[in-house]
């Protein structure tokens, strides 16, 4: 017996039952008028107070007209899919769809965010959509994003750029036709169009995870397969963000072959990867970001 | 001083079955008293309107059904001083006339209800000589016409756009405006509507967390989704709180979505227990009727017994005498605990 309040109350109560019935899949109820009925995982506390779900839930029934005794109220709705969103803590109403995932029942559901600023503020949803695209009410939570150095990524890869790590001068693209009139002292400068935009280049170290967990010694073998994964990953002509832990974010193309220098006084066993990029959209425009594949949905 | 020649403004389509006023501008003149506005057919010159109007405003208003639609024109203007000395006529401004473009939304009516928390608002276009449109914008507003999200300017052509996170029963207030290429803008003007929905809600928490090594952030979510059957189906409920098992033979069951193994706690709120009988089982898996593997809780004479059945061998523990004594509409908390081989049970009479 655990100490509670029948604690000696009966002749058995200080025994041990040794019977194990097994995992426990089917409860039935009856006999009676069943107001509320809890299930949880360990041993909780035993207050008579009735609470929400919690973490330590397997079943809450509440019988609200219902037989739902799970975290989710699908009453008379079929979820489909479940949409992951998010948005800018400090903008109202411009939710991004990251991802639309099909729903499976009790099944847990992990996703990972590439796309994040350094230094911003999210909010994140959890959407439960029927198949007629019925959203229901966003589940949410908020996180500062943060991370330890630069990356390029795309919406489901992710390359760190940490070591040696050395960024080209970025340029502002905005072109000024200058005009020198024979009559005039000072010319005439003519911006025409919209182009606005930055282009820069970077060089880094780029290591295998292998290399990087052992700290000294360089796995070379890993070495040429991961550099050449990089490399395919930096030539399949799709849009990227290059982000870093300054705040800074683009989107960008690399818009020249990438090279690769190896160090020589390794034997060529690490090499510098040179890249340069031309910003392609804006990575806060939620039609750049779908429009380049790098989320899902417009919605 | 003298009249200056007057510089006529340029000219967007308008619609030829509206008055129109046409602007100029007279700089380092005489004052302007009258003004000359004379428009002429662009394809072959032919006069269509010359008329002198007496206004200090720097503006001719051109009466309704003057010129006709889907018609391009030339106009120029003169001015007159006090003398009535007639100004050199200004520069020469090519226009055109077209029908008024109407924009509505076609998939929305005023004070419709929204049944959706996102939706997506598709726009219908029609002018009459097939004007093209440029660009649109669609705002959304509170019921205050505080401005909550825009689409921003969209040159797409698609004509919609889709706003989310709408929240539930809240009103909003939707307005569209279009830019054709000849420059006429549209509105929809302010569109009531409201949304109402039924929300399927997660009460698991929604985890989130930053991977500093990766970049990345981790979304991570666990939705259980349980539905117990029963005898009858559907259930009799009382007040929509409370299930009505007495009834011989009624039942509710849960067999999906939850698998128990280890320790536990087990909480139960009812009332009116039949008098020595079970009123909750919770099975084990290689349970069946010939071989029992099985724990009940029984209601028996104001005490809870928990009866542990492995095949033949049973043992129970039960639960001191519930006071006050339970009346039948008493509401009577019941916990069970098991620990290892443990087990605790405890009861409380929250009366009435």
């Amino acid at each position: 017996m655990i100490i509670g309040y029948n604690f000696l109350s009966d002749e058995d109560s200080i025994n041990p039952m040794y019977l194990d019935i097994g995992n426990i899949k089917k409860i039935k109820l009856t006999n009676a008028l069943i107001d509320e009925f809890s299930l949880l995982t360990g041993i909780q506390n035993t207050t008579s107070i009735k609470s929400e779900w919690s973490a330590y839930n397997l079943l809450l029934a509440k019988f609200q007209g219902n037989l739902n005794a799970g975290n989710v109220d699908f009453t008379n709705l079929t979820v489909a899919t479940l949409k992951i969103k998010r948005r800018n803590i400090e903008e109202l109403n411009n939710w991004y769809t990251l991802k639309q995932l099909n729903y499976v029942a009790n099944q847990s559901d992990e996703y990972f965010d590439n796309l994040n600023v350094y230094g911003q503020e999210y909010e994140y949803a959890i959407v439960p959509t029927t198949s007629s695209d019925i959203e229901g009410e966003y589940i949410t939570n908020s996180i500062l994003s943060e991370f330890n150095s630069a990356f390029i990524c795309e919406k489901d890869v992710s390359y760190k750029l940490l070591y040696d790590m050395n960024y080209d001068d970025t340029t502002r693209i905005k072109p000024v036709a200058v005009f020198q009139p024979i009559g005039n002292k000072f010319p005439i400068t003519v911006r025409n169009g919209l182009i606005n935009y930055d282009q820069g280049g970077l060089k880094a170290l780029v290591l295998s995870q292998e290399t990087e967990d052992s700290y000294s010694e360089i796995n070379r073998i890993k070495e040429v397969s991961h550099r050449k994964t990089i490399l395919d990953f930096l030539t399949n002509g799709n849009t990227k963000i290059l982000k870093d832990f300054n705040g800074n974010a683009w989107m960008i193309q690399i818009s020249d072959n990438p090279q690769v220098s190896y160090v020589n006084d390794l034997s060529q066993a690490l090499a510098n990867i040179n890249i340069k990029w031309v910003e392609i959209g804006d990575i806060t425009s939620k039609n750049d970001l779908y429009y380049e594949n790098l989320i899902e949905r417009l919605d | 001083m003298s009249l200056s020649t007057p510089i006529l403004q340029n000219v967007i389509s308008f619609d030829s079955g509206f008055d129109h006023n046409f602007t100029f501008v007279s700089i380092d003149s005489d004052q302007v008293i009258k003004n000359r506005l004379v428009i002429q057919l662009a394809s072959d010159n032919t006069e269509i309107y010359n008329e002198i109007i007496t206004t200090f405003q720097y503006i001719h208003a051109l009466p309704e059904n003057t010129l006709s639609n889907n018609q391009s024109y030339i106009a120029y203007l003169s001015t007159f001083n006090s003398n009535n000395d007639e100004s050199l006529s200004s520069n020469i401004v090519l226009f055109s006339c077209y029908t008024n473009p109407i924009i509505t939304f076609s998939n929305l009516n005023p004070d419709q209800i929204i049944n959706n928390s996102s939706y997506e608002f598709e726009l219908s276009y029609t002018q009459n000589e097939g004007e093209e449109v440029e660009s649109y914008q669609i705002n959304l507003y509170d019921i205050n016409n505080e401005q909550i999200s825009t689409s921003s300017i969209l040159y797409d052509g698609l004509l919609k756009h889709t706003f989310s996170g709408l929240l539930d029963n809240l009103g909003y207030k939707i307005k569209a405006e279009i830019v054709t290429d000849h420059g006429m803008i549209a509105t929809t003007g302010y569109i009531n509507f409201t949304v109402n929905y039924t929300t399927p809600i997660i009460a698991s928490a929604l985890i989130l967390e930053n991977l500093p090594n990766s970049g990345k952030i981790k979304i991570s979510t666990n939705i259980i989704n349980i539905i117990g059957t029963s005898n009858p189906s559907p259930s009799t409920y009382i007040d929509n709180e409370i299930v009505n098992l007495t009834q011989s033979g009624d039942y509710v069951q849960f067999d999906n979505g939850f698998n128990l193994n280890g320790d536990f706690t087990l909480k139960l709120w009812g009332l009116n227990f039949s008098n020595e009988e079970i009123f909750c089982t919770l099975y084990g898996e290689n349970d069946t009727e010939a071989t029992k593997y099985r724990i009940e809780l029984q209601y028996f004479y104001d005490q809870i017994f928990v009866n542990i059945i492995v095949g033949d061998l049973k043992y129970h523990i039960y639960s001191e005498n519930i006071s006050p004594t339970p009346l039948s509409t008493d509401l009577i908390y019941i916990c069970l605990q098991r620990s290892g081989y443990f087990y605790n049970i405890i009861t409380e009479n929250f009366g009435t």
